[in-house]
């Protein structure tokens, strides 16, 4: 789960991560009030020199695309938020701006911490550069010795000594020295506690002030870990991939027309490559996982028949743990309650029960349904059928 | 000849009275495997299907000289479950469970540093040797006695593979999966250095997916230290980069993980990449004629 730079930065500055202050602005007569506590002489010590306005969407490149505006003015402000939440920055809607006070630029460095998957030794990893303000790719490419990297045992968490020495390779002076090593280790108890997969802070600025402040932050929480932070709230993605991902199914759209259920990530993916091989295009990747048996099978087509661009549909499923006369059953179900229409479906069934289970879809006679012996053979009927021309307009689906 | 576990294999099952264990234990011991006992806290003395239930793993242990473990709790449970197997002295566990939050498996692969157990997954399809012992979801009649060891991250895409090698007559020594999560116990090298050892295994399959690094770390391991002829298959070749497909380790980020990276790796190791599981079958036929 990514979660927004606000709910980001919220979550840090609970830890002590100094951040800018800021308002999030739902409706444009949401701006003036944020102009008024943030900016308006006296609303803080050192004087802001207007407000940045930041489209709050799961994005790392929103900047480019449109989605950070400056106002110098309560009028400017207010311009700037009505057009941010009528735009799409990025492909995603605006639905929330950040305005933030604008803080007067200083020296930009990078800190993150991260799970390091490194398969013999998987540990937490917190970086640090002296140069930030860029992607950490870019970073490693144009300034590759600026970056310091310490790994954390998992059962002792991060010791002092190790947050002092990458703090002291940042050439800061003493003071801002001291607040960089509380801010990391407040970075890596916010990461730890909260099951994140990523906590970076980029830039975290030095203000001419001589403070350090994250001026943007980014949080990915671990999917498998949400049960345990009912308290964190994260982008609201709207797609429909997380509309599947609702229903317990892993799906991701492709430009093909061959729409595609299979159980299992690897044997999903190997599908789609054969299909290629064989010169067909996957609408998509669609894995059933463990909903297989209940309501993966109807949920998919549901899926891929919403998907005007699938003129066939393969269902490829390889039965371990799962009966394939089950499977049957549960195909012969959703083909007969669902608006199949025109589109044909080739099923190809293995594994444990298999005979049963391609005699049990044979017996139902569904008219639409292909079922063939090997695997190598359905994915060539797929691919045949998705070359057949379209049936004339009218014809129903 | 086989890896890791054989006929003599004695397994108990965590969470053996839950629908999901109580299912799943009856396969394997229908396959032959010697289901011990079964722990689920609480329920001690009962029966499963005839099996034993006791409170915990030293019971199992004690009892019934149970020495392999596989975990087939709700995932918020695993690193409690894999932690008792551990401190208990168990050789092996089997973490059959989807969804365990990286940070538990962390932690868990922490404690196994510490100790001679081994663990393979989480989200593991099982290990099998065909004939003699299934600890896992694998579906028994696919496979064959015989001499190609399969290590794999997929699942179902691996007992496919085992499939086409059983249609060519071809047996496997030893099958298993080291789990589609982001980090695994077990890793491609552990495995490959088992195979490389086993009198049993000929040939080895090794498939592997986008994302992470295992395959490139597996492809320059094969190159120093596995003399036996390997062939690999990777998945997602038409995987869209910055999507997660499925697993969650299975993604492309920042340009790493990528098929060609994979696929460059393992051809510099002179390990050829089929690209079907039933091309890969036949290219195992081939080597083994070669042999």
């Amino acid at each position: 789960m990514k979660m927004l730079e606000y709910q980001a930065k919220r979550l840090l500055a609970e830890y002590g991560v100094p951040v800018p202050k800021g308002v999030v602005c739902r409706a444009e007569g949401e701006v003036a009030a944020a102009w008024q506590t943030l900016v308006e002489p006296g609303a803080l010590g050192a004087a802001p020199q207007g407000l940045v306005l930041k489209a709050q969407v799961p994005s790392g490149k929103r900047g480019k695309g449109g989605g950070i505006l400056v106002a110098r003015s309560a009028a400017e402000a207010r311009e700037a938020v009505t057009r941010l939440l009528a735009s799409e920055v990025c492909g995603f809607p605006v639905p929330e701006v950040l305005a933030e006070q604008q803080l007067p630029g200083g020296r930009e460095l990078y800190l993150s911490v991260l799970t390091g998957t490194a398969p013999s030794n998987p540990r937490p990893v917190v970086m640090l550069s002296a140069e930030g303000g860029m992607e950490i790719e870019d970073l490693a490419r144009e300034f590759p010795d600026s970056i310091n990297a310490v790994r954390v045992d998992p059962a002792y968490g991060l010791l002092p000594y190790q947050a002092r020495g990458l703090a002291r390779r940042a050439g800061l002076d003493a003071t801002a020295q001291a607040q960089l090593v509380q801010i990391i280790a407040a970075a890596y108890r916010a990461y730890w506690e909260s099951d994140a997969e990523l906590v970076e802070i980029n830039p975290l600025t030095l203000l001419p002030t001589g403070g350090l402040v994250a001026l943007d932050a980014k949080v990915t929480i671990d999917n498998a870990a949400r049960h345990r932070h009912p308290e964190l709230e994260g982008a609201r993605i709207d797609s429909v991939e997380t509309r599947a991902a609702a229903l317990g199914l892993s799906y991701v759209e492709l430009e093909g027309d061959i729409g595609l259920i299979s159980n299992g990530a690897g044997l999903t993916m190997a599908t789609m490559d054969h299909l290629a091989l064989l010169g067909g295009r996957p609408a998509n990747f669609l894995d059933t996982g463990e909903r297989v048996l209940r309501g993966g099978i109807p949920d998919g087509l549901g899926l891929l028949l919403a998907n005007p661009a699938v003129r066939v549909v393969l269902i490829n499923i390889f039965g371990g743990g799962v009966r394939c006369d089950v499977i049957a059953e549960r195909i012969v179900e959703a083909v007969r309650a669902l608006p199949v229409g025109h589109i044909p479906i080739v099923a190809s069934l293995h594994g444990r029960n298999d005979a049963v289970g391609q005699e049990m879809l044979q017996q139902a006679a569904l008219p639409r349904v292909t079922v063939l012996p090997t695997i190598e053979e359905a994915l060539r009927e797929a691919v045949r059928l998705s070359r057949e021309p379209a049936p004339e307009e009218g014809s129903g689906r | 000849m086989s890896i890791i576990v054989d006929a003599g294999t004695r397994v108990v099952i965590q969470g053996i009275t839950g629908k999901f264990g109580s299912y799943h234990s009856q396969l394997m011991r229908d396959y032959g495997t010697k289901v011990v006992a079964g722990v689920t806290p609480g329920k001690g003395g009962s029966e499963v299907g005839g099996i034993p239930v006791y409170d915990s793993i030293a019971e199992a242990r004690e009892e019934q000289g149970a020495e392999v473990v596989a975990v087939l709790v709700p995932a918020p449970f695993v690193k409690d479950a894999v932690f008792e197997a551990v401190d208990c002295g168990m050789r092996l566990i089997v973490s059959l469970v989807e969804g365990v939050p990286v940070k538990d498996t962390m932690l868990t692969k922490r404690r196994l540093s510490e100790s001679d157990c081994l663990m393979i997954g989480p989200n593991s399809p099982g290990i099998i040797t065909p004939g003699a012992c299934l600890v896992g979801f694998m579906p028994g009649h696919v496979y064959l006695p015989g001499p190609v060891g399969v290590v794999s991250r997929s699942g179902t895409f691996s007992y496919q593979v085992a499939g086409e090698l059983t249609r060519l007559g071809i047996g496997q020594s030893t099958c298993l999966g080291i789990g589609g999560d982001p980090i695994s116990g077990v890793s491609f090298e552990d495995i490959l250095t088992r195979f490389q050892a086993d009198e049993g295994t000929e040939a080895i399959v090794l498939i592997g997916e986008i994302g992470r690094t295992a395959e490139e770390e597996a492809a320059a391991f094969i190159a120093r230290h596995v003399s036996k002829p390997v062939v690999s298959i990777i998945l997602g070749a038409t995987a869209p980069p910055g999507k997660q497909m499925g697993h969650a380790g299975a993604i492309i980020s920042a340009g790493r993980g990528t098929y060609a990276s994979k696929v460059a790796a393992l051809e510099e190791a002179g390990v050829p990449v089929a690209r079907t599981a039933t091309e890969a079958a036949h290219m195992v036929a081939e080597v083994l004629r070669r042999n």
